[in-house]
């Protein structure tokens, strides 16, 4: 057989096959098949590059290969296989010129490298924010709170491994996950500054107890319908509490807890009827 | 030599259940004709265009560049999925599954059993893989077949000749040797003034 039948696939099928290919394959791999591909490739404006198992000679290979406005999606990481990548892309590029990035993904980043990272990142684009800091829980951390005023468009969030300062905020984000953190603001109070969350998950987050008292006069329209709680960093009357404020609750997880109170069970059961 | 082929036993919806429910005919570019309900037409947008903007009666609507062989597949993945929920924008912004690795990258393990029993009857080496892309799996399966593979592997599976994309950098497995070989500070201010041990390599 002498034709290849992949070449008389139109342009816009193959940018759909790369959309699923990862980062290396792409690169080290399609882009040399031959030179339709490469070119390809090469015009291809929706990439998604995931460095966290990129080598270091990999990588330099790559960098000089990007084109940042032709960048949606980055993920770069400071693991045991990748120590220095993130300071590297920083020394490499101007964050500035990735015009259209969507999604940023920062992990095991210390404090002072997230905040050069989220200085000049775009505002206007930036719909997912990841940053898995390396244990930073004894700083307190008002970046993200910084950060959530200044990028007005972002709707996931997932940050780990921080003291987070999350008072006095009014965000779009819709769907928030924080993982070994310290917050400093009661549960009320994050669903009143985040009136469009839909999706909260809280693994191993220590947060300060519900004053009930309040649960009672507070005005919360919360449209959360997804909450999960991992671990025993939040007290449970809390738990309970929060049922109270989210009428729009469809689903419930709770992860290792070895106590469910009475009360607890009596607002559930009071939900569920 | 044309062939009629009632494909609406596998329907859930036809014109004696559904009195509001238009059916037409759509040729294959052997002459192969279907008779496809309103749930298989808004699965294609080229069909649903045609049938939109033309009122052709009992004339099929040709299909000039699909064969028989594909088009009766086509109509039967169709008929599957024609009552499936609409899917969402390729963008994920909706996606409210907070478990989800928000950085990770497009999935294509997710195809369902129905269409990975569908696809297999498609093969690379007769070319039907390509043909039935158009509308079904295909570039989650496509990208499948090549993830993790090098660039020989693809030329191999896909049977593209060597064409050299380009010199020094881009040549194959030159960069698969490269590695381990390669300054481990190309770049001074990365790491500062004192090059040390890098753990990228």
């Amino acid at each position: 057989m002498s034709i290849s039948y992949l070449y008389t696939l139109p342009i816009e099928l193959i940018h759909r096959i790369i959309d699923y290919i990862d980062t290396e394959t792409l690169f080290f791999s399609l882009q040399n098949v031959c030179k339709h591909f490469y070119t390809i490739v090469n015009t291809y404006n929706q990439h998604q590059l995931d460095f966290r198992s990129i080598t270091k000679p990999k990588f330099d290979f790559i960098h000089r290969l990007i084109n940042p406005e032709n960048i949606i999606s980055l993920v770069i990481s400071d693991g045991h296989r990748t120590g220095g990548q993130i300071k590297l892309f920083l020394s490499l590029f101007d964050l500035r010129t990735f015009t259209r990035l969507r999604s940023l993904a920062l992990i095991d980043v210390t404090m002072s490298v997230s905040i050069e990272y989220l200085q000049d990142v775009s505002t206007d684009t930036l719909d997912s924010l990841s940053i898995d800091y390396v244990n930073q829980l004894g700083l307190t951390n008002n970046l993200v709170s910084l950060s959530l005023k200044k990028f007005i468009n972002l709707r996931k969030l997932n940050i780990s491994k921080t003291s987070l300062i999350l008072d006095n905020i009014q965000s779009p984000i819709q769907h928030m996950k924080l993982s070994q953190c310290i917050i400093n603001t009661q549960m009320y109070n994050i669903l009143l500054g985040f009136p469009h969350l839909e999706t909260l998950s809280l693994n191993n987050v220590s947060i300060p107890n519900i004053d009930e008292n309040l649960t009672a006069i507070m005005k919360v329209k919360s449209k959360l319908k997804f909450l999960s709680i991992e671990g025993c960093g939040v007290h449970m009357n809390m738990a309970a509490a929060v049922l109270v404020l989210t009428p729009s609750l469809v689903r419930l997880k709770l992860v290792s807890w070895s106590l469910m109170a009475e009360r607890f069970w009596d607002v559930l059961l009071g939900k569920a009827d | 030599m044309a062939t009629t082929t009632d494909s609406s036993n596998t329907s859930a919806t036809t014109t004696t259940e559904n009195a509001t429910s238009k059916t037409i005919k759509i040729q294959s570019n052997d002459g192969e004709t279907h008779e496809i309900d309103q749930g298989v037409v808004e699965q294609s947008s080229t069909i649903k265009t045609l049938s939109d903007l033309m009122d052709l009666g009992d004339v099929p609507i040709p299909l000039p560049n699909v064969k028989g062989s594909i088009l009766t597949p086509i109509v039967e993945f169709c008929n599957y999925h024609k009552n499936d929920p609409k899917p969402e924008p390729l963008d994920d912004d909706d996606d409210d599954d907070p478990n989800k690795d928000i950085y990770e990258p497009k999935r294509s393990d997710d195809i369902c059993e129905w269409d990975q029993n569908f696809i297999k009857r498609f093969t690379v080496q007769e070319g039907t893989l390509f043909d039935i892309i158009m509308a079904t799996v295909g570039c989650k399966t496509i990208a499948n077949m090549v993830r993790g593979k090098a660039s020989s592997e693809v030329r191999e599976m896909f049977n593209i000749s060597y064409d050299p994309p380009g010199e020094g950098l881009n040549a194959p497995n030159a960069i698969e040797s490269q590695a381990g070989t390669v300054p481990t500070t190309q770049d001074t201010s990365a790491t500062g003034p004192s090059p040390q041990p890098d753990p990228m390599n």
